[in-house]
């Protein structure tokens, strides 16, 4: 190994902690969570994401089917027929910035900052 | 693109040993850490025929082997994800050779962030969505000792096919 070889490991090992880092302060600023689930492109639900939601989804698209599980404010893939199962083993997502997405079909599950409505009715 | 009967030989035996490991790699699943991380193992193969072999070669054993796993083990949209991943790191790697100031191992490093990115673009251009690059700072991290004992088998693999195998 050479001593270039040692900068570009930690070019990017900085890369990635950029880029960790950067998602984490664009989603630092929020009034409330938005939870939205689409399927293939389409909208399934979106909710805003409180401590006491409880809430279940079965999405069930031409590709095969996904169950999703919202308890005390944490979004988990309880279970899912597809065949890699990469969404069922990701940690289950609280935070705005996380998602869980189950790639052969085409779920996205996300948690985004938002600002609260009420808050935009007074600017207006 | 002069060929002669033993480089054929030789592109032939090299898409068999990717198709082996890309095989092998199935068998280990390190899914559990990061999700859709791999060993990167088939790259061994990538890495040492961009030094014994041509540029277009090198396409040749990268393509013949993603296509005969896909058409083995995959579906139509794992052979999207290999072949946007594979041919992005091949560019890169395949500049990347040409750069003595850097070992094989960063080389490699390069070839599995590359195929990572090369993924990630493809799956958010299917799924139309780039939240699928909330995975990206993990799997960046995770290319780093993956490329590295890709890189290091590559050499040693490298040292002995010069050493035993003339063209």
């Amino acid at each position: 190994m050479k001593k270039n070889d040692l900068i570009l490991i930690l070019l990017v090992l900085l890369a990635a902690l950029a880029f960790y880092l950067g998602n984490q302060w664009i989603n630092q600023k929020y009034d409330q969570k938005i939870l939205t689930i689409t399927s293939d492109g389409e909208l399934v639900a979106q909710r805003v994401l409180t401590e006491d939601l409880t809430e279940e989804w079965l999405i069930d698209n031409h590709l095969g089917y996904n169950r999703i599980v919202v308890r005390e404010g944490v979004v988990t893939m309880l279970e899912a027929d597809c065949p890699d199962q990469v969404c069922v083993l990701s940690r289950p997502i609280r935070e705005p910035g996380e998602s869980i997405i189950c790639l052969p079909h085409k779920v996205v599950v996300k948690i985004e900052g938002g600002a609260s409505p009420e808050v935009d009715a007074i600017a207006d | 693109m002069r060929i002669n009967t033993k480089k054929i030989a030789l592109i032939g035996v090299l898409i068999a040993q990717a198709m082996i490991l890309g095989f092998i790699e199935r068998l280990i699943p390190l899914n559990f850490m990061v999700p859709g991380a791999k060993l990167g193992l088939a790259n061994i193969v990538t890495l040492v025929s961009l030094y014994l072999l041509s540029d277009k070669e090198t396409v040749l054993v990268l393509v013949g082997r993603i296509l005969l796993l896909a058409f083995l083990f995959g579906s139509l949209s794992s052979l999207l994800y290999s072949l946007s991943g594979g041919l992005l790191a091949l560019l890169v790697m395949g500049i990347l050779v040409r750069w003595k100031a850097i070992s094989m191992i960063s080389v490699s490093i390069m070839g599995a962030v590359c195929h990572n990115v090369g993924q990630l673009l493809m799956a958010a251009l299917v799924i139309e969505n780039f939240n699928i690059f909330y995975y990206l700072p993990l799997l960046l991290a995770f290319a780093v000792p993956t490329g590295i004992v890709v890189g290091t088998t590559s050499r040693l693999l490298l040292k002995y096919l010069q050493h035993h195998v003339r063209m």
